[in-house]
């Protein structure tokens, strides 16, 4: 199959921090990726990168042939590439259903009628039907973890961007979680998932790549990184067998 | 639901509207002099909130574009010849175009810098306002008696139309937004003003809405202008490029009001004519209180005396 993201030797600093050095990264079309590394690796830049709302100081990153390290946000997200926000940003004063509406209509072009039952099709499969009239600044945080799901999936994108969705959830709400993933993204949605949630990321991904120390220090199989020593070293605190 | 919202708004402001196009048949000069005031107030600060409110967009410099609009009024009017019904809506393009560079040189800035150099730029046009030959020099000109007759020849007759431009134009640029807003394009407007980070990313281009917001505003800040020396009978650059009046006391309504909503100017505007009418002789500290209201809502109510209204109203309704 073929790739339909790649990162060329990628560095990103902000000011003086530097947060990646050269990053090389290949994503194939319908995989589903987790990401996991520690607060501060650099993993929201990642998907800032991606998502045009920071720009690379060297190197290239392409979807589906276009470079978006050079392109806006709208047109990277018109491009077929949709993300939610670690911290949800939802339209506050703005009803849940019109929170999608912005989006269906200026991103996905539709006319306000598509635009409509799009959303309220979305809002069904994210379980947000029942609040869809609320104003979304009075929802809590499950549920504002769902619109920025939902808020992403209406559009239909080719390559899904998840900013740890799972944080803060508990163990049932995260089984809903999963279970509402399965249903809003299909075998020809391309999906990169960073998640702290290991648990639940193992359920979902085919693959894991680990950022740490400026770079993708594994990436492969989920057994195969959960044994890196490198990675059992940050996320167990030792090397030993459990 | 938006759609009744909307067809709601359209209704009040018609009724609004005509209840205040017959007043001029029952009230006196001095009383449509500071209703025209009030028209004016509400016009230029729902401009400044659909930049502010909506897009994001801080600048201190809007009243350039009054006072652009002054002059550009008085050229086409005293120096070319134009007639006055007509120059009037020809200074609407002539803002929007001015509009042009200003945003190209400003856009380059961020935030604060943006703000200051709104607030430069604005300095600077009132500087070469008093040095264009023709223009009266720093003291202004008067506009020719017989310009200020095409709009009557009592005194009456003349308050009663300036009375009906302002109100007209206001009630057009209110129209307008609410128009905007309920279109598809005010849905990205919304989302820009609620968070414009997750706007960008859900595909609104708000760099051209920013451009559209900053074109829009400026078209109409200078028939507002133009319409404002008809009042005054002159212009002078102190006087149409006057940064109390066009932009801090604006700025105030805005806050004090509600910014980013319709409604939010006209109840900062009536509050600020309430505290005007009642404070002003007191001073410095008709200033001092204008600048506490305004922080004090910042602090305590964001969203001004709409936002008031709207929990207040809710809270009936809940209870009801
Ligand atoms: N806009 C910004 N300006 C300056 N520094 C930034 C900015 N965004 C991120 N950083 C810095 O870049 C580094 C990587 O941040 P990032 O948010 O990508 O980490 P992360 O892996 O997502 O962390 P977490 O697990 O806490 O979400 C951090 O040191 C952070 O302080
Ligand atoms: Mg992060």
């Amino acid at each position: 199959m073929s790739n339909i993201l790649e990162f060329h030797e990628v560095a990103k600093s902000y000011g003086g921090v530097e947060v990646f050095r050269s990053i090389d990264l290949e994503v194939k079309t319908g995989e589903r990726l987790g990401i996991l590394g520690p607060n501060g690796a650099g993993k929201s830049t990642l998907f800032n990168l991606i998502s045009g709302l920071t720009r690379p100081n060297k190197g290239k990153i392409l979807f589906a042939g276009h470079e978006v390290g050079k392109m806006r946000p709208w047109a990277v997200c018109r491009s077929g590439i949709g993300r939610t926000f670690q911290i949800p940003q939802p339209f506050s004063d703005m009803t849940v259903l019109e929170n999608l509406l912005v989006g269906l209509t200026n991103g996905a072009n539709m006319s306000m009628r598509e635009a409509r039952s799009r959303g309220a099709e979305a809002l069904e499969a994210t379980g947000l039907a029942y609040v869809s009239k609320n104003t979304a600044g009075e929802l809590s945080l499950l549920d504002l973890k769902r619109l920025e799901l939902a808020r992403a999936v209406a559009l239909k994108p080719r390559l899904l961007l998840l900013d740890e969705i799972a944080g803060g959830l508990t163990e049932v709400e995260c089984d809903t979680l999963l279970d509402i993933l399965a249903n809003v993204t299909d075998s020809t949605m391309t999906v990169i998932w960073i998640e702290h949630v290991v648990h639940a990321l193992t359920r979902y991904v085919n693959e894991i790549a680990v950022l740490a120390d400026k770079r993708i220090i594994t990436r492969g199989g989920i057994d195969n990184v959960l044994a890196h020593p490198e990675v059992r070293e940050l996320y167990f605190g030792s090397t030993e067998e459990v | 639901m938006e759609r009744n919202h909307f067809l709601i708004q359209l209704f009040f402001l018609l009724v609004v509207a005509g209840v205040f196009g017959v007043l001029p048949l029952f009230v006196d000069n001095g009383t449509m002099r500071f209703l025209t005031d009030f028209f004016l107030l509400i016009g230029i600060a729902q401009l400044w909130n659909l930049l502010a409110g909506f897009g994001g967009i801080v600048s201190i410099g809007q009243h350039l574009f009054l006072g652009a609009g002054a002059y550009a009024f008085f050229a086409m009017t005293s120096i070319l010849g134009i007639h006055p019904y007509v120059s009037l809506p020809l200074a609407i393009p002539f803002g929007a175009a001015l509009a042009v560079p200003v945003y190209a040189i400003l856009s380059r800035l961020k935030l604060a810098y943006f703000a200051i150099g709104s607030w430069v730029l604005a300095e600077v046009m009132l500087l070469l306002a008093g040095k264009i030959p023709g223009f009266g020099g720093g003291s202004g000109v008067s506009l020719s008696p017989s310009i200020v007759k095409t709009f009557g020849t009592s005194i009456g007759d003349r308050m009663s139309n300036i009375y009906w431009l302002a109100l007209g134009i206001t009630v057009f640029i209110i129209l307008l937004i609410i128009i905007l807003l309920q279109s598809r394009h005010g849905l990205a407007l919304k989302a820009m003003r609620d968070n414009e980070t997750a706007a960008m990313a859900v595909g609104v281009n708000t760099v051209f809405v920013k451009v559209l917001l900053f074109l829009i505003s400026g078209a109409f800040l200078s028939l507002l202008g133009a319409v404002g020396t008809l009042l005054r009978l002159r212009i002078s650059p102190a006087a149409s490029f006057n940064i109390t009046d066009g932009t801090i006391f604006i700025i105030f309504i805005v806050v004090v009001g509600g910014i980013g909503r319709v409604i939010g100017p006209v109840l900062g505007a009536i509050i600020f004519l309430v505290l005007r009418e009642t404070l002003s002789a007191y001073g410095p500290i008709y200033m001092i209180i204008l600048g506490g209201l305004a922080i004090a809502t910042m602090l305590i109510e964001p969203k001004g005396a709409a936002g008031l209204f709207g929990r207040i109203s809710k809270k009936i309704r809940n209870a009801g």
